[in-house]
């Protein structure tokens, strides 16, 4: 498998993306356990792709 | 488009070149200490005169303290600081399960687990059974009740997100596990060698070759699988079968790939260090043993730095045919603790279990029991046959085992057949080695 074609840098930008928004959704929803909690589970599923795919992409941006 | 089918968990971790996991595990390797000394009073006492921003290398890390399960268990009963003593690395709120190691050494080590951690060892979990060859398609049967012990967690809930249907076999005994499997066409299982050689021994007497059950994959976890033990189950189950290494507190840090020679350590989420075993200051070279010392550089809720496992490795290349980029290790020799003094003799009881599991197929289970008789210790192997072969034959076994044995350990055994179905069965940890002669032993 050639993985030279695959957007690493566009997977890490959209990785960072998810992570903001995310964010963003957790401070409309403050106070709405439904919405903190599952945000909290996104964020830890982000921490496991920015530990796979945005540290290897930071390592291509330099 | 990149292919669908790719035998990497993560392709870009997985094949990345040497030089850059290394980069990236400093660069964790800072984050992870610049965290524990923020948010862990053990490492904010221990670490306050250290500057995370001044490891630039791994002979800098070289220079930090190592940590051991004993220092766990006093930082884990200092006064005012909770169930997880100094050691929690996150707000107690924050913690969503409880896990413990099995006591075997000493008093249990309790260990927090937090959402955001968990979900760290569950990715590690997938990388472990992606290397395995299990795929959405599997139906994984899971022989236990997991109660406080981590392995089969972490395994349920990573083939969960491989994508596997996941049997839990918990309330069950033996017979009722096998005619689960039946029911389920399970295709893969997770359980120690000990129980998969139960297990199968158990089809047998009812008949069933274990062949018959369909299980392809077994990953085998919570005792050390020695190469002859993992061939016998392989030949039994008609199955691949994989190994790896790993504890409850660091979690899973080395396993095996579908090339099945020696373990990938998982590179870069842990920073593994092999250290010669004597001072542990310096890293053996390739083909040397060393203990394992490992930092998990994503464990959060209780952050380990430069954890001495006590685990006794021989150091492997870096690379495979599989094409993996990490270092391996070509073998586990098993645990330091482990290790003993008789007659003056270093003696790893694994060595014992290599042997019977290589040699000798008519023996099934085993037991090795060590006791001091007047100034001298007596070593005694008890043996049971697992084919009802009769006494005659069975003496001359014995008479064999005891030559090969006095060849291999330098030591000589006083070997016991014992009836068959009378040493006892384990299904977790198995206690096959037992050392009668107290305190007063030789230390290693």
């Amino acid at each position: 498998m050639n993985f030279e074609n695959v957007d690493l840098k566009g997977m890490g930008a959209a990785v960072e993306q998810i992570e903001q928004l995310t964010y963003k959704l957790k401070e409309l929803g403050a106070g709405i356990p439904a919405v903190e909690k599952n945000s909290r589970i996104i964020l830890s599923v982000v921490n496991i792709l920015k530990l796979g795919i945005s540290d290897p992409a930071d390592l291509i941006n330099q | 488009m990149p292919e669908k089918k790719t035998i990497y968990w993560n392709p870009f971790l997985e094949t990345m070149p040497r030089e850059k996991l290394v980069e990236i595990e400093l660069k964790n390797f800072r984050r992870y200490l610049r965290y524990a000394r923020e948010k862990c009073e053990y490492y904010r006492a221990k670490y306050k005169n250290i500057d995370p921003e001044e490891i630039r290398s791994i002979e800098d890390i070289r220079k930090l303290p190592i940590i051991d399960k004993e220092a766990l268990r006093l930082a884990q009963e200092e006064n005012g600081f909770g169930l997880f003593g100094q050691m929690l690395g996150v707000h107690p709120n924050e913690v969503t399960a409880f896990r413990q190691t099995s006591g075997t050494t000493g008093r249990p080590v309790y260990v927090a687990e937090s959402y955001e951690s968990w979900q760290w060892r569950v990715e590690i979990w997938c990388h472990i059974l992606w290397m395995a060859g299990f795929r959405e398609n599997d139906n994984v049967f899971v022989p236990f009740g997991y109660n406080v012990y981590v392995a089969f967690w972490e395994g349920h809930y990573a083939a969960e997100k491989l994508g596997c249907m996941v049997i839990p076999g918990g309330a069950l005994d033996t017979r009722g596990r096998i005619d689960k499997m039946l029911e389920v066409k399970a295709t893969a299982s997770l359980n120690t060698p000990t129980y998969g050689l139960h297990m199968a021994e158990s089809a047998l007497k009812k008949g069933l070759d274990p062949k018959a059950i369909g299980i392809k994959r077994m990953v085998c976890a919570g005792e050390p699988l020695p190469q002859a033990t993992r061939q016998r189950l392989e030949n039994i189950w008609g199955a691949e079968v994989y190994d790896h290494i790993g504890g409850t507190e660091p979690c899973a840090w080395g396993a095996m790939c579908h090339e099945r020679k020696g373990l990938h350590i998982m590179e870069p989420y842990f920073l593994v260090e092999i250290l010669d075993m004597k001072t542990l200051s310096r890293e053996v070279e390739e083909g040397e043993l060393g203990v394992a010392v490992v930092t998990p550089l994503g464990r959060h809720s209780f952050p380990l730095i430069r954890f001495n496992t006590n685990d006794i490795v021989r150091k492997g290349a870096a690379g495979c045919l599989c094409g993996r980029t990490s270092l391996t290790i070509s073998e586990v020799v098993g645990r330091a603790d482990d290790l003993r003094k008789i007659r003056g003799v270093l003696f790893a009881p694994v060595s014992v279990e290599e042997l019977l599991r290589r040699e000798f197929p008519e023996i099934g289970e085993y037991e090795i029991v060590v006791e001091r008789k007047g100034l001298n210790d007596e070593i005694t192997l008890r043996l049971e046959s697992c084919q009802g072969i009769d006494s005659d034959t069975m003496a001359q076994i014995c008479a064999k085992i005891f030559e090969r044995l006095k060849t291999k350990t330098n030591l000589r055994f006083n070997i016991a057949c014992v009836p068959e179905g009378k040493l006892a069965r384990y299904m977790l940890k198995s206690k096959r080695f037992k050392d009668l002669r107290g305190a007063d032993q030789d230390e290693f």
